[in-house]
């Protein structure tokens, strides 16, 4: 069991804020390639279009970097620290390297009630890894998220895109393996 | 006050397919439209405000004044909007309502820009629901090519088109003017009213926007006639309304019930408490909401009795605890969610919500100080009165409703 200071840490720790720096280097190769192919897509740029494009960018990349960042705000037009901070507003994008997919472990009143955190602290150590950290092979990695909207089927956990409901440690132990060895995406 | 209600919005859960436009055809899909069409807006509109429906998002506004008001306003292109960022917690209706009749919502927002006036209409959906995306575009395209969205459908120059979105993971954005900000492609930041949406909401334009909830009763009101869904509810809250059901109660699901139902009615459709267990303690309305005194359980829920004693149904999220649950650390969940959801923009929620967290972190840890049940009370009525928009505004409420009704954990005063 979790000690009542630990809970505490954990709910201090989750809303903390980030000071990034307008980096120098370029991006990756494969992420500029995601975000050319993404910025095809919208040949008539208009800002309203930002959020279709940064879901289209992230989907390939599984996160910003800040490099990545750099090269969509002068491929757009829009300053940097406005988009790192449109960015940074939303949960489902990650401005940390993520893992291929990613387990959202719903911390929801319902799935509290069926056992979320139990849950959570299983994933942990199946994992061996702290939430928010990507597996040494970038394939699996974990987080707590905000209430899925899944509270019928408690506790919900969210496997990339997809929903795994009414979860238990043996469901759980499946889908880590079915993770590690298929091809899913975040 | 029947707890059976008849099904209005759930008729076709379970029965039609959801997938197929055919299926919804053959259990009455687009007769709301057709009628609409035929009957021009004037008739939609005074159907609806005959109908007394109001939003289900949890404002309660006058859904038949919204649409009249936006068919008045001027300028334009003028857009029509379906709020599905559903977020609140304990919240599941819109969810099930677009991956179980996803048609339903199709053929109201046609209803609504066909009335309103508008050529545009836009689905946000929550980014977590993705599945209820898929479901609502395999909709939209079949409409699309029955000719019910595109050029001319309404007749010579009316058009409509619908446009899905999908949220980025913000709580904010269920709030309207958040959801506008987010659309316009910036940081989902709530701005202040007025002016109000029907007269500048998108892009500053003239908006319609609808819960999920709210737009799937437009088909029941128009095929039934709006005096008779009227007749269905009870003084208050006409016709029927979801509540989600959650937590510790034996089937945890989405259930419809005339407007007036009572907790204990909608308890016993969920199957009572799991294993018969005591019940300890309501949460209506979700995080926004409060926790509802048990000598309520045979209220009606109806704003205009639940609001003078400082309640509401919200989104119509009910999540039951039994006695085994710790309710100061349910509180200081709550209250940790409203400080990771507040979007900074206005000092009292970005300040009020971390302040909150913090005393009842003390209350966890057995370390509450003298006069903190105050200091909450001070800062929850800056916040309910100071912030700029909806969830800083009821971001304290349930924590004061919790020192109201527990007691006071050891450590607290």
């Amino acid at each position: 069991m979790t000690t009542p200071e630990a809970r505490v840490d954990r709910g201090r720790a989750s809303i903390q804020d980030e000071q990034p720096e307008v980096p120098e280097a370029a991006p990756t190769d494969a992420e500029r390639a995601a975000a050319d192919q993404a910025l095809a897509r919208f040949p008539d740029f208009r800002r309203d279009q930002l959020l279709p494009l940064l879901h289209a960018v992230h989907a390939e990349t599984g996160w910003f970097s800040l490099e990545l960042t750099r090269y969509l705000s002068q491929r757009l037009g829009v300053p940097f620290a406005d988009l790192y901070g449109v960015i940074s507003f939303y949960a489902l994008f990650k401005t940390t390297p993520a893992a291929r997919t990613v387990l959202r472990v719903c911390k929801g009143l319902p799935c509290y009630l069926h056992g979320a955190f139990a849950l959570g602290e299983h994933l942990e150590a199946l994992l061996g890894t702290a939430a928010e950290e990507p597996s040494a092979d970038g394939v699996i990695g974990w987080e707590w998220f905000a209430c899925l909207g899944q509270c019928e089927y408690a506790p919900a956990i969210l496997v990339g895109e997809d929903v795994a409901r009414r979860v238990t440690p043996e469901s759980l132990e499946a889908l880590v393996e079915e993770v590690r060895h298929g091809d899913r995406r975040s | 006050m029947a707890t059976a209600a008849p099904s209005l919005l759930l008729a076709r859960r379970g029965v039609a397919d959801p997938s197929s436009i055919a299926s919804y055809e053959a259990h009455g899909g687009f007769t709301a439209l057709s009628q609409a069409v035929r009957m021009g807006p004037e008739w939609v509109i005074d159907q609806l405000s005959r109908s007394g429906l109001v939003g289900r998002g949890g404002a309660n506004f006058p859904t038949g004044r919204k649409w009249q008001a936006v068919r008045a306003a001027a300028g334009g292109p003028k857009y029509v909007i379906l709020n599905a960022d559903e977020s609140e917690p304990g919240t599941f209706s819109n969810r099930v309502l677009l991956e179980e009749d996803p048609f339903a919502i199709v053929e109201a927002m046609i209803v609504a820009g066909l009335t309103v006036g508008s050529a545009q209409g836009y689905a946000y959906i929550r980014g977590e629901y993705a599945l209820a995306a898929r479901c609502l575009q395999v909709a939209i395209q079949q409409a699309r090519a029955a000719g019910w969205l595109g050029p001319d459908v309404l007749g010579p120059g009316q058009s409509f088109e619908i446009e899905i979105r999908r949220g980025g993971g913000a709580y904010i954005c269920g709030e309207e003017t958040s959801l506008f900000s987010s659309l316009e492609g910036l940081r989902g930041e709530p701005r202040s009213k007025p002016p109000f949406p029907v007269n500048a909401g998108l892009f500053r334009k003239p908006t319609l926007i609808n819960n999920v909830e709210t737009l799937a009763n437009v088909p029941p009101i128009l095929q039934m006639g709006g005096d008779a869904y009227a007749a269905l509810g009870a003084p208050g809250l006409s016709g029927t309304r979801l509540f989600c059901l959650s937590g510790h109660v034996a089937r945890p699901d989405v259930y419809e019930a005339r407007g007036g139902v009572t907790l204990r009615q909608l308890l016993d459709l969920a199957g009572g408490v799991a294993g018969g267990r005591t019940l300890q303690a309501v949460l209506m309305g979700g995080a926004a909401g409060t926790f509802l005194p048990l000598e309520h359980l045979d209220t009606p829920l109806v704003p205009s009795i639940l609001n003078p004693l400082g309640l509401s149904i919200g989104s119509g999220s009910v999540i039951i605890f039994d006695d085994t649950v710790d309710m100061w650390e349910v509180t200081r969940l709550v209250a940790e969610f409203f400080a990771e959801e507040s979007c900074g923009q206005c000092v009292p929620c970005r300040v009020g919500t971390m302040r909150q967290v913090e005393i009842l972190h003390r209350f966890s840890l057995g370390h509450g100080q003298s006069g903190d049940p105050e200091l909450l009370n001070e800062l929850g009525a800056a916040m309910t009165d100071a912030s700029i928009c909806g969830l800083g505004q009821t971001a304290a409420l349930a924590v004061m409703s919790a020192f109201r009704l527990f007691p006071h954990p050891e450590g607290g005063s």
